[in-house]
């Protein structure tokens, strides 16, 4: 396995804040790797590191094994699709697609060929003379790609480049993305805060919050494995339960909950369990813990519905269910029973 | 009673529409059609002696060609107030540069200080390079006293030299703001776009900023190529034989001459050169692009 872009204990102060804390990660060739985290995280930081606009406070980026320290971005091998673009307003759909080339001194007709080759590969062969004010956002998004791509850099860094986007075309260009990735192979270190595209798009994900990479791991991992509480509580939607461990159960408000546990009896656990692994209905029955509630709270999805179940005093737990048929759509003081498997719940060793 | 003051209100109302409509085009009226009108009606007039008699001559237009010194005179009037232009540029440009890309605190002030210039009298400008490239000036002390010449150069005053000095001191502060402004207006992320694609700075300027503040600087062509044109003040001051401007012309045919027919034929022939200049360079940038850099 060949390493592409390596990052060795980076850390980004500006001013007192620290943005980015000690980063290192190692992203391989070919891969499609994801920066995941809330908004003001760092990763966007990270990602200007690589490419050369940010020099790091401590550490080094490494490309291809070459240190990157005191190198300028328009040395890098790395080029950038913008949050916002930046396509160059005064040059046509070809122009901007042929920026890179022409900086670079290539012949005129190899100009010509890469270009109509790369505006091929994301769709927009015909439209060379357009200028990019005529352009509908879905298409300027691949007039940016190309243009980062037309280079052939080793790696190819997206700043959040889905955000302006409209659902519907946001599901599009993500199928466009990962079809793009396959075809040139390139290496795509992509940012993000939305987690259904980061887990749906990357061969690994690092989820980063506050400065911090929590975990690094398939989309598959960090989801149903999450290493931490933070990183538990920021993917997906999630209750956490905690109390006191006792002989296989851990007693919650006047809760005994069923749990698998290699905890020592007697010690303090929180425990994670996703809304959508949780059973409800009007009479449930298989579920290791099974726990009757009233529904306090409904958010209706359309495809499915959130409730907020209150089981005790002080515990209300998010419950989603997809919505089969109109009787298993419940209002708001409906008894339901709720229950889950004690396999379900994730242990989450670190108390905050 | 109220309907009376109603009406009496509808009245002030469309009247204020009216005069407020009226205002601005008589102002254009008469501080515009009707001086540059004048002027194109007594350019067909004659003169004999001291008077002016209106009879319809295209006499003075056949002058203007006839007389060896008139073409000449007005071409360097166009060669200086082009290398006026291009030196205000070339100093205007870095400083507005500078000013919105590299100066986060204190625009303002910066830019304010830049208008010193405005806060002095013109005369007083002009009155200060004659100190600074006298023969006894300024300048040529210094030359002097490092030892660059052996006696003081008189080439410095009274020369086209000291005209074009003279004049981008005067003008060159007014280009910052049009080229500040289209600067200012720039997606900064465009330069960071054109470095990431392997842009050296200097051709992401050529490339990039550049063609983009084109229209701002093509403003700031025409805020300085115009006025200095038809410059006579300075010229005058600074100017000497070899620094005499076709503007000097026009005021020794109106002034010494009291030649006005002549006068305005000349007047009125610069104007309408350096209007099509003018519409010819909106028309190269796209005149809609150069009002909105405004």
């Amino acid at each position: 396995m060949v390493i592409d872009v390596e990052l060795r204990g980076v850390t980004k102060r500006f001013a007192d804040i620290v943005a980015v804390d000690n980063v290192s990660i190692q992203i391989l060739k070919g891969e499609f790797f994801s920066l995941l985290g809330p908004s003001g995280c760092g990763k966007t930081t990270t990602l200007r590191t690589i490419a050369g606009f940010e020099d790091p406070s401590e550490g080094e980026v490494f490309i291809s094994g070459q240190s990157m320290a005191g190198v300028p971005p328009f040395k890098r091998p790395t080029n950038m699709v913008f949050q916002h673009l930046a396509l160059f307003p005064h040059l046509s759909v070809e122009e901007n697609v042929a920026f890179g080339l022409k900086v670079k001194r290539l012949a005129k007709q190899e100009i010509r060929q890469r270009a109509s080759k790369f505006l091929e590969i994301v769709r927009l062969s015909g439209l060379e003379k357009r200028k990019i004010s005529q352009l509908s956002g879905g298409q300027q998004q691949r007039v940016a790609i190309a243009r980062a791509l037309v280079t052939e850099p080793t790696v190819l860094l997206l700043d959040e480049p889905l955000g302006p986007l409209d659902l519907r075309l946001r599901l599009e260009m993500q199928e466009e993305l990962k079809r793009i990735q396959r075809e040139v192979g390139t290496t795509f270190v992509y940012v993000t805060h939305d987690q259904t595209e980061a887990l749906s798009l990357s061969n690994r994900v690092a989820v980063m919050i506050s400065g911090r990479i929590e975990q690094v791991g398939t989309p598959l991992e960090v989801y149903e494995k999450p290493r931490n509480h933070s990183v538990a509580e920021f993917m997906g939607e999630t209750n956490m339960l905690g109390g006191r461990y006792l002989d296989g159960a851990v007693e919650i408000d006047g809760l005994s909950v069923r749990v698998t546990s290699q905890a020592s009896k007697g010690t303090d656990i929180i425990f994670s369990i996703r809304s959508e692994k949780i059973s409800i209905g009007k009479t449930l029955s298989g579920p290791d813990n099974v726990f009757k509630g009233t529904v306090r709270g409904v958010t209706y999805r359309g495809s499915d519905s959130v409730y907020d179940v209150q089981l005790s005093e002080r515990i209300i737990i998010k419950v989603r269910s997809t919505n089969l048929a109109l009787e298993s759509i419940y209002r708001v003081g409906d008894e339901v029973f709720v229950g889950w498997d004690i396999d379900k719940a994730l242990l989450i060793s670190s108390l905050r | 009673m109220r309907d009376k003051f109603l009406q009496f209100f509808r009245r002030k109302v469309q009247l204020r529409i009216f005069s407020g409509l009226s205002f601005s085009l008589s102002w254009f009226l008469l501080f515009l059609i009707v001086p540059t009108a004048v002027i194109f009606l007594y350019s067909f007039w004659r003169q004999e002696y001291i008077s002016i008699i209106p009879q319809f001559t295209i006499d003075n237009y056949a002058q203007f060609l006839a007389n060896p010194i008139h073409i000449p005179l007005f071409l360097r009037s166009l060669v200086i107030s082009a290398a006026v232009t291009m030196g205000s540029i070339g100093l205007a440009y870095p400083a507005a540069y500078f000013l919105a890309f590299r100066v986060r605190k204190y625009k303002i002030p910066l830019l304010l200080a830049l208008m010193g210039p405005f806060w002095t009298s013109y005369l007083l400008i002009v009155y200060a390079w004659k100190i600074i490239l006298g023969y006894d000036g300024i300048l040529n002390s210094l030359l002097l006293n490092l030892r660059l010449v052996e006696q003081p150069a008189d080439l410095l005053l009274y020369s086209p030299f000291a005209v074009i000095i003279t004049l981008i001191h005067i003008w060159s502060p007014w280009l910052v703001f049009p080229l500040y402004a289209s600067l200012e207006k720039m997606d900064k992320s465009l330069l960071e776009a054109a470095m990431d694609l392997g842009a050296t700075p200097t051709q992401a300027f050529l490339r990039v900023t550049l063609p983009l503040t084109w229209p701002g600087l093509v403003v700031a062509v025409l805020f300085v190529f115009i006025p200095t044109v038809g410059e006579f003040v300075t010229p005058a001051l600074v100017g000497g034989p070899q620094g005499y401007m076709y503007g000097n012309l026009i005021e020794n045919y109106f002034h010494l001459g009291f030649n006005w027919p002549l006068g305005s034929s000349l007047a009125f022939i610069m104007l309408a050169v350096v209007m099509v200049m003018t519409l010819l360079l909106l028309r190269a940038v796209g005149p809609d692009k150069v009002m909105e850099s405004l």
